[in-house]
C-alpha cells in the first residue's frame, strides 16, 4: 500500500535532481513541472486535495509557462558552466544541512501530538488564517506591479543601437561610430 | 514505512536537491527552478507537520501560502532575470558586473 508514495517521493526526488543537472533550460523546465505534479500527487496521499490542485495548476502550469516564456525570449542558453561552489564540498554541506534537519524532525515523524482542529481547509484558511489569506493578495498585487514595472523599463542605449554595452565585442564598434 | 514518513523522506531529499542546486548553479532561470525545488520541499514540510501534530487544515493553509509566495517570487525572478538579460547579455551571474568571472 506504502508503495506507491514511496514511489512518488524517489521519481519526485529524481526529477528535481534531473532539472538541476538539465544541460538545456527548456529540458530542466519540463524536469520541474514533472516534479510539481508528483508532488501534487503526493498532496493528494496526505489528503490535501485543494493544495494538490492548486499545485497542479500554478507549480505544475503557471510556473512552467513563465519558464518557458522567460527562456524563450532570452534563447536556450548552454548550461555547462562551472558551478559557483566546488561540487564535493555543495555536496557535503547539503548532506550536513540534511543530516541536522533529520535528526530534529526524524523523532517526531510517527508521533501524533496536539489537537485536531475543527472544521474542513476552508473554514480554518477564511476564520483562522484571513490574514495570510490578504498577505497573499497584497503579495500577489505587489508582484504584478513589480513585473509590470520591470518588464516597461527603458531599453539601455546600447540596446537601441543595436549592441548591448556590456558586450566586450561590441565597444570598438561603438567608439568606431562615435569617431 | 508510515505515509508521514515517506512525506518526510521527500521533504528532505526535495529541500537536499534545492539546496545542492542553490550552491552548484550559475544560470538565473535555473537558480530559480532550484528555489522552486526548496520552496515545494518547504511546502511539502508544512503539510507533514500539520498532519504530524494533528492540525492537518492548520498546515495545509500555511503550506498555501508558501506556494503562492514563491510564485510571485518567481514571477519578480523571472522579470529580473529577462531584464538582466536584456542589458547585459547573460544570465551567468559571475559574467555580470560585480561578478567574478
Amino acid at each position: 500500500m506504502m508503495m506507491v508514495p514511496l514511489a512518488l517521493v524517489l521519481i519526485g526526488a529524481v526529477c528535481a535532481l534531473m532539472a538541476i543537472q538539465a544541460h538545456r533550460l527548456l529540458t530542466a523546465a519540463l524536469w520541474l513541472a514533472l516534479a510539481s505534479a508528483l508532488v501534487a500527487i503526493l498532496f493528494y496521499q496526505l489528503g490535501a486535495y485543494e493544495l494538490a490542485v492548486i499545485e497542479l495548476s500554478v507549480g505544475s502550469g503557471l510556473v512552467t509557462v513563465l519558464l518557458f516564456l522567460a527562456i524563450s525570449t532570452t534563447g536556450d542558453q548552454p548550461l555547462r558552466l562551472k558551478s559557483v561552489v566546488p561540487r564535493w564540498l555543495a555536496l557535503l554541506l547539503t548532506v550536513l544541512a540534511l543530516a541536522l534537519v533529520a535528526s530534529r524532525t526524524l523523532p517526531d515523524s510517527v508521533a501524533i501530538i496536539g489537537i485536531a482542529s475543527e472544521g474542513g481547509f476552508s473554514a480554518v484558511l477564511w476564520n483562522e488564517r484571513l490574514t495570510d489569506l490578504l498577505l497573499q493578495i497584497a503579495l500577489i498585487i505587489i508582484g504584478l506591479i513589480a513585473v509590470l514595472g520591470l518588464l516597461n523599463s527603458p531599453e539601455p542605449q546600447g540596446k537601441r543601437a543595436g549592441v548591448t554595452i556590456s558586450d566586450p565585442t561590441a565597444r570598438p564598434a561603438l567608439l568606431e561610430e562615435a569617431l | 514505512m508510515e505515509l508521514t514518513q515517506i512525506a518526510l523522506l521527500g521533504v528532505l531529499l526535495l529541500v537536499g536537491v534545492g539546496l545542492y542546486g542553490l550552491l552548484i548553479l550559475r544560470n538565473l532561470i535555473q537558480i530559480v527552478i532550484a528555489l522552486q525545488i526548496l520552496a515545494k520541499g518547504a511546502a511539502l514540510a508544512l503539510v507533514w507537520a500539520g498532519n504530524a501534530a494533528g492540525q492537518p487544515q492548520l498546515g495545509q493553509s500555511l503550506a498555501l501560502t508558501v506556494i503562492v509566495a514563491d510564485t510571485m517570487v518567481a514571477v519578480v525572478a523571472l522579470a529580473l532575470a529577462l531584464q538582466i538579460h536584456r542589458r547585459f547579455g547573460t544570465l551567468d551571474i559571475r559574467a555580470l558586473p560585480g561578478g567574478e568571472s
